[in-house]
């Protein structure tokens, strides 16, 4: 794959039950293992995916365990195949977290980096 | 310095991530980018006078060029004199056109 | 390369149906694209895979308050631009995804693709175009 992707993802906690494992970091590990280059900018609420321990409530329907969606080792997997994890410092402070709540690797930005980040990569996708 | 074409689909009203998009493209103006944005959907509603601000101050950059999807604004009974001066009514014709020139890098919101 | 000369556009079309009007802005693109020349791949990924099932036929329901009235499927409209198209527009279907949504009879007029065929697209493509929401 010759382009380089950003892909901003700003919407979040969507389909849980419906894809299970099938959310979109899971789609984009999936394309940085095939040799595409991949970094992500978790945005809004989505910055939330970049936090360390997340715990996920279980969740049964009639008995059905509904394995949870797994958002920190999608996040954990795109950083050990060696994309690269971006979050927005305002993001963070508004959801009252800090860069020691991230996983290992997520890199914090500023609005100031945005244009730079954009410029970075051939393509960006809001996915 | 790049060519952005930027497509916005949302209105403010709608999401708080339409504020963050308008940023995007001002700060890429800030670098030194060229920036194109067409407004489609419910984001026409941005382009009626008094509407955004932030789009009002966006248009006043340089290097910056708005456009509203005609087809979008008829539907949502926004007419032509109640659209900010400086944003120009186009169609699909117009956002393929852009979205083929050389040099540019499309963003779809 | 020459200002006006046919380009390759890749389209990758995400995202569910009847979230936006995001389909209708999308065909009207896809039209316009075909009009002036160009060639098309859209890829579709998720929700969007449900729009051009087999199983929605060339019509909706009837309208109980037109009955009169036709009114085309998303299946039949996209057919119609694959038509006009003459080879100019693939339309693609990921299988992941329309196996994931039990969207598994799709019109023949597409081709059903293994996930992430689109990779090698995006290598033949002028331009890409990522639009919706996953």
């Amino acid at each position: 794959m010759k382009a380089q992707v950003l892909a901003v993802l700003e919407r979040a906690y969507r389909g849980a039950l419906e894809e299970q494992y099938a959310h979109v970091l899971w789609m984009l590990l999936s394309l940085l293992r095939l040799g595409g280059g991949i970094a992500v900018l978790l945005r809004g609420n989505a910055a939330l995916y970049a936090r360390r321990g997340q715990a996920w409530p279980a969740l049964d329907v009639a008995g059905i365990r509904v394995p949870p969606p797994e958002y920190e080792a999608g996040v954990a997997g795109l950083l050990e195949t060696g994309g690269s994890v971006f979050v927005m410092d305002a993001d963070l402070g508004a959801l009252g977290l800090t860069a020691p709540d991230l996983c290992a690797g997520v890199t914090v930005v500023t609005r100031d980096d945005v244009g730079r980040l954009f410029s970075s990569y051939a393509s960006v996708w809001y996915l | 310095m790049d060519l952005y074409l930027l497509v916005e689909t949302r209105s403010d009203r709608e999401s708080l991530e339409v504020a963050g998009f308008l940023e995007t493209a001002a700060r890429l103006t800030d670098d030194g980018h060229a920036v194109e944005l067409f407004l489609v959907q419910n984001a026409v509603l941005l382009a009626r006078r008094g509407a955004s601000p932030e789009l009002e101050a966006l248009i006043a950059r340089a290097g910056v060029r708005v456009f509203v999807d005609g087809f979008s604004a008829a539907a949502r009974g926004l007419p032509p004199a109640s659209v900010l001066p400086g944003v120009e009514t186009a169609g699909m014709d117009t956002l393929v056109d852009r979205l083929v020139a050389d040099g540019v890098k499309p963003i779809w919101h | 390369m020459a200002a006006g000369a046919p380009r390759a556009i890749l389209v990758l079309y995400m995202g569910a149906p009847y979230e936006s009007d995001l389909l209708a802005t999308l065909l009207r693109l896809v039209e316009a694209a075909l009009d002036r020349g160009h060639r098309l791949v859209v890829w579709t990924c998720g929700g969007a895979t449900t729009v051009t099932q087999r199983t929605l036929g060339p019509a909706k329901p009837r309208n109980p308050l037109a009955v009169a009235q036709r009114y085309p499927s998303t299946a039949r409209l996209v057919k119609a631009l694959v038509d006009k198209g003459a080879g100019r527009l693939r339309w693609y279907v990921c299988r992941q995804c329309l196996e994931e949504r039990g969207a598994v009879e799709q019109m023949a007029e597409v081709t059903v693709k293994a996930p992430f065929h689109f990779l090698p697209c995006l290598d033949e493509a002028d331009v890409c175009l990522s639009v919706g929401v996953k």
